[in-house]
C-alpha cells in the first residue's frame, strides 16, 4: 500500500491537514511521538554524518531527509486508525480464509489429506495351497502384476520411458513406444509380471506408470493333477475339481486394512485389526500321490496314442479307507492355461460319464451269487457258447473261434470271460433278489466322492428287471445298466476290502505347516459290509486266476499275486441299441491277493484297431501302475522264490506266505533274495 | 497473578515493617532515650517470621509437588510419544521384512515344484539316462533267523568303575 519510493508525498499532506487542537488533545501519544522523532533525528544525523551529507554539495539530499524527519515526527490519529483498519482488515481476511479452509473446503481437503496419509494395505492373502499325499505342491497362489502406462502424466519423453522399460519387460523399445502412442492413459503394457520384475519397475520411479496387483493360481505340475485339482478362473473362483468342491476350505477372506502413513512413508500400525499378521499356514492335503499319478499318466498317454482312443482314465484306490491314490484322465488340460483348453475337458469323465461296464462287472455277479449261496465256488456249468434268452441271442465273444466250451467251472467262466456261463450263474438266483443285490451294492446311486459333478449310475426299474429275463441275463455280463468308472472302482473295492462298501475320496484334510491335522472330513467309520470276507477272498482268487491263466496275463508282475478282470463292452448309442464299432475297454485289478491294498482300474474309451481289448489296451497300463505302487510302497513279493526253503524267519515278514497252500503256481521271483 | 501472590506470601513482613517499630517499643517516644542501641534494650522477636499461615504452606507444598509432577508427566509424555513413534517405525520395518520373507518362501516353493516337474518330464523323454524303478530291481532282505539259544554273557562288559579324574 505504502509506496516506499515517495513516502513524503503520502505523509506530508496528512500532517498538514491535521488540526493543532487535536495534536494537544492526546498528551500520551504526543510524548511518544516526540520521543520517536528525537530518536529518528539522532539516527538520521548519524547517517548524514557518515554519508558526508553535511558537505555543501549534498544540500538537496539533506533537505529531503529533513522533510522525512518532519513527516515522521508528527503523530497522526488518522494514521493510527488507518493502521488499525489495515490490521483489522488483514485479520478479517485471515479469518475469512480460515472459514474457507475449515468450513467450505474442509471436506475436499480432508479427503486429500486422507488420501495422502492413509494407504489401503491389502495384504496378499493367498488361497490355501493344495498338496499331494507326500507334500508336493499341486496348486499355490502367487501375486502377479499388470503394468499400466499413462503417457499423459509422463515427466519424461515417451522414448526415454520406453527405453527404460524395455530391458525389464524384455521387449524392444520400439514396440513399447508404439503401444504408448495408442492412448493418453490406461495402456496395458504387460500382464502377469512377477514380483521381482514389479520391484525393478518401481525402482525406476517413473511418473505415469502404474502396477496393479492380482492373484494368480499356479499349478506347478501342469497337466498332472488337473482332473483332481481343477482350476480357478480369472475371478479366483474354483471351476472344477477340488478347487470347486472345496472352495470353502481353500478361500480366505481378503480384508483390506486402512492404515495411516507417516511423512516418511512408513506405516502406522495403530488401526490394524487383531490377527492381521497371523495368516494361518494351513494347506489342503490330498490322498493323490503325484508319483503314481505321473506313472499312470505316461502309461495312459502311451496307450491312448497307440490305439487312437478317444479318451482314457486310470484310477487307483487304497482299499484301507477308499482314498484315491491316483486319478488320471487323458486328454487333460493345463490348469495354468485353462482358457486355451477345450471346455469338455474340464469335466472329469470318470465321474460324469456313464458306460456299461461289461465283463469287469462279472466278478461282482459271482460274488452276489456266492454270497446268496445260489452257487458253490466249485460248481460246474455248461457253456454252450451261444444261447437264446427271450429270443435274444447271447453268445461268447470268442464263439466264432472257440465254439461251445462245455463243462466249465466258475473260475474258468471268469478266466474266459464267458457270457453264457455268467447267464447260467445268475439264472440260479431269483431276479427280484438279484435286483435287490444290485441296489445293495450301490448301482443307481452316486458313490459320494468328494469331487464335484458326480452323477449316479443307471439301473432299470424293478418291474422291467424282474419281468423280463433278458435284463437279468445282460446284467450278468455287465450290460444293460451303466455306471461311472469311479463306481466300478468302488464296486471292486468291496471285493478288495473284504466285503466293505468304501467311499472313494481324494481329500485327506487341512493340515498346518507342522503336519498336524486341523480339519478332516467326517467319514463313515464303519463302512457297510456287503459281502462276507470269505466270499470276497474266493472271488479274488478266481480273479487271480484270470491274470495267471486268462485274459489278464498282461498285468502279471513276477512274484506278486495280482487279481484282475478285463472288460470290453459295447457302447450304447444315442438312438438305442449299441454302436457298431465303438467299444470301451477296461481292466480292473486288485493286489496283492493275500492282503489286498489297491484297486487299480484303467478305462479306455473307443480304442481303434482289431486287437483293441481290455487285455491289450488297458491291462498294460494297470501293470505299469502296479509296478510303480510296488516300488513306491516297497511291497515285498507275495511268493517266495521256488528255490528258497521256507525259513522260520519268513513269517516275520507280513504278506509272505507259501504259494503252494493256495494252489497257485509259484513263479520264481528274482528279487526275492535270501 | 500467581507470582505476585507468591511474593506476597513469601515476604509478608515487607508491608508491615515500616509500622512495626512504633508498636514494638512504646518507649521510643521517650525524648530521654537518644540511642536506639542501648545495652539494656531487650531483643524482641520479629512478628513477621511467625505469621506464615498453614494454608499458605500447604499451598506452597502443593505448588512444589505439582511442579515436580508436571515435569515428570511432561517427561513421560515425551517418552511415551517418542516410543509410539519409534515403535510404529519399527513395526513398519518389521512388516516389510515379514512380507519379504513370505515372498521368499513362496518363490522357493514355486521354484522347487517347477524344478521337480521339469526333472520328472526330462526323465520321461527318450534318451534320458534316468531309469524308472521297477519291482524286478527291488531287493528285499529277509530278517536272519535268530541264532538259537546262544547264552549271552551274564556279566556285560562294563567300563572301569574308576571315573576319569580329568580331561
Amino acid at each position: 500500500m505504502v509506496k516506499r519510493s515517495k513516502p513524503t508525498n503520502h505523509l506530508r499532506p496528512t500532517q498538514m491537514r491535521l488540526p493543532a487542537s487535536q495534536r494537544g488533545s492526546k498528551p500520551v501519544s504526543a510524548t511518544l511521538a516526540t520521543l520517536l522523532s528525537d530518536l529518528r533525528s539522532r539516527s538520521s544525523r548519524l547517517a548524514t554524518n557518515s554519508l558526508g551529507l553535511n558537505r555543501p554539495g549534498n544540500a538537496g539530499m539533506r533537505r529531503l531527509l529533513e522533510r522525512l524527519r518532519t513527516a515522521h515526527a508528527k503523530p497522526s490519529a488518522r494514521r493510527l486508525v488507518m493502521v488499525w483498519a489495515v490490521l483489522l482488515g488483514a485479520m478479517v481476511l485471515l479469518v475469512l480464509n480460515l472459514v474457507r479452509l475449515q468450513v467450505i473446503q474442509a471436506p475436499d481437503l480432508l479427503k486429500q489429506a486422507r488420501s495422502q496419509q492413509t494407504i489401503f494395505l491389502r495384504p496378499f492373502i493367498p488361497r490355501r495351497p493344495i498338496v499331494d499325499r507326500i507334500g508336493n505342491v499341486l496348486a499355490i497362489d502367487q501375486p502377479v502384476y499388470t503394468l499400466y502406462a499413462h503417457p499423459v502424466s509422463f515427466k519424461e519423453p515417451k522414448t526415454t520411458v520406453a527405453e527404460k522399460l524395455a530391458p525389464i519387460l524384455g521387449k524392444s523399445a520400439g514396440e513399447l513406444l508404439r503401444k504408448l502412442d495408442t492412448a493418453e492413459s490406461g495402456i496395458r503394457l504387460e500382464v502377469a509380471l512377477s514380483e521381482n520384475t514389479a520391484d525393478r519397475l518401481l525402482n525406476l520411479q517413473i511418473d505415469g506408470i502404474d502396477l496393479a496387483q492380482q492373484q494368480q493360481r499356479l499349478y506347478p505340475q501342469q497337466h498332472l493333477t488337473a482332473d483332481v485339482v481343477g482350476y480357478v478362473d480369472v475371478d479366483q473362483q474354483g471351476q472344477a475339481g477340488i478347487e470347486h468342491s472345496h472352495k470353502n476350505l481353500l478361500q480366505r477372506s481378503i480384508k483390506s486394512v486402512r492404515l495411516s502413513r507417516t511423512g516418511l512413508g512408513s506405516m502406522m500400525p495403530d488401526r490394524i485389526p487383531g490377527g492381521f499378521l497371523h495368516i494361518d499356514n494351513l494347506h489342503l492335503q490330498l490322498t493323490v500321490d503325484s508319483r503314481v499319478q505321473r506313472t499312470a499318466q505316461s502309461a495312459l498317454q502311451q496307450q491312448v496314442k497307440k490305439y487312437g482312443a478317444k479318451r482314457g482314465v486310470v484310477l487307483v484306490m487304497d482299499v484301507a479307507d477308499g482314498a484315491l491314490r491316483s486319478l488320471v484322465s487323458e486328454p487333460s488340460y493345463d490348469p495354468n492355461e485353462y482358457y486355451k483348453a477345450n471346455v469338455e475337458r474340464f469335466k472329469n469323465w470318470a465321474m460324469t460319464d456313464l458306460y456299461e461296464p461289461g465283463s469287469t462287472f462279472k466278478p461282482l455277479n459271482v460274488a452276489i451269487a456266492l454270497e446268496t449261496k445260489a452257487i458253490r465256488p466249485d460248481q460246474i456249468f455248461n457253456d454252450e457258447g451261444s444261447i437264446y434268452v427271450d429270443q435274444w441271442p447271447i453268445q461268447n465273444f470268442d464263439y466264432s473261434t472257440a465254439g461251445a466250451r462245455g463243462a466249465t467251472s466258475v473260475t474258468q467262466i471268469l478266466e474266459r470271460s464267458s457270457n453264457v456261463g455268467m447267464v447260467h450263474i445268475m439264472q440260479q438266483m431269483q431276479r427280484d433278489n438279484y435286483y435287490n443285490w444290485l441296489q445293495k451294492i450301490g448301482l443307481g446311486q452316486p458313490t459320494g466322492i468328494d469331487l464335484p459333478f458326480e452323477i449316479a449310475g443307471q439301473l432299470k426299474d424293478r418291474k422291467t428287471f424282474t419281468e423280463s429275463a433278458i435284463d437279468a441275463a445282460t446284467s450278468a455280463f455287465g450290460q444293460g445298466f451303466s455306471l461311472t468308472p469311479i463306481q466300478l472302482v468302488q464296486l471292486h473295492g468291496i471285493l478288495a476290502s473284504g466285503g466293505k462298501l468304501l467311499t472313494p475320496h481324494v481329500v485327506q484334510g487341512l493340515y498346518d505347516e507342522a503336519g498336524h491335522p486341523y480339519w478332516q472330513p467326517v467319514r463313515q467309520t464303519q463302512p457297510q459290509q456287503i459281502f462276507s470276507p470269505q466270499t470276497a477272498q474266493t472271488v479274488l482268487q478266481m480273479m487271480e486266476s484270470v491274470v495267471q491263466k486268462g485274459s489278464g496275463k498282461a498285468a502279471q508282475v513276477p512274484g506278486y499275486r495280482i487279481a484282475g478282470k478285463t472288460g470290453t463292452a459295447q457302447k450304447a448309442s444315442a438312438s438305442g441299441g449299441y454302436q457298431e464299432n465303438a467299444k470301451i475297454t477296461s481292466f480292473v485289478s486288485i493286489f496283492p491277493v493275500e492282503n489286498p491294498r489297491y484297486v487299480v482300474a484303467a478305462v479306455i474309451d473307443e480304442p481303434k484297431g482289431e486287437d483293441a481289448f481290455g487285455s491289450t489296451v488297458a491291462a498294460p497300463i494297470v501293470k505299469a501302475v502296479i509296478d510303480a505302487l510296488i516300488t513306491l510302497d516297497q511291497m515285498p513279493p507275495s511268493q517266495p522264490a521256488a528255490t528258497v526253503a521256507p525259513s522260520p524267519g519268513a513269517s516275520a515278514i507280513e504278506g509272505l506266505s507259501p504259494a503252494e497252500s493256495l494252489g497257485v503256481e509259484p513263479v520264481p521271483a528274482p528279487s526275492s533274495t535270501p | 497473578m500467581l507470582v505476585t501472590l507468591m511474593s506476597v506470601a513469601l515476604n509478608p513482613s515487607r508491608r508491615k515493617r515500616p509500622a512495626s517499630p512504633r508498636h514494638v517499643s512504646p518507649r521510643s517516644s521517650d525524648p530521654r532515650r537518644v540511642s536506639l542501641f542501648s545495652p539494656d534494650r531487650q531483643v524482641q522477636r520479629l512478628p513477621a517470621q511467625a505469621s506464615v499461615p498453614a494454608w499458605v504452606r500447604s499451598l506452597l507444598w502443593v505448588q512444589q509437588a505439582s511442579v515436580v509432577a508436571t515435569f515428570g508427566l511432561a517427561g513421560s509424555v515425551l517418552a511415551v510419544y517418542g516410543w509410539t513413534v519409534y515403535s510404529q517405525q519399527v513395526w513398519g520395518k518389521e512388516y516389510q521384512q515379514l512380507e519379504t520373507l513370505r515372498r521368499h518362501e513362496r518363490q522357493l516353493t514355486t521354484n522347487k515344484e517347477m524344478l521337480k516337474d521339469q526333472i520328472a518330464k526330462q526323465g520321461n523323454r527318450p534318451g534320458s539316462t534316468l531309469v524308472p524303478q521297477s519291482p524286478d530291481r527291488l531287493i528285499f532282505l529277509r530278517p536272519a533267523p535268530s541264532r538259537g539259544d546262544a547264552p549271552t554273557p551274564l556279566t556285560p562288559p562294563q567300563a572301569s568303575p574308576i571315573a576319569p579324574l580329568g580331561y
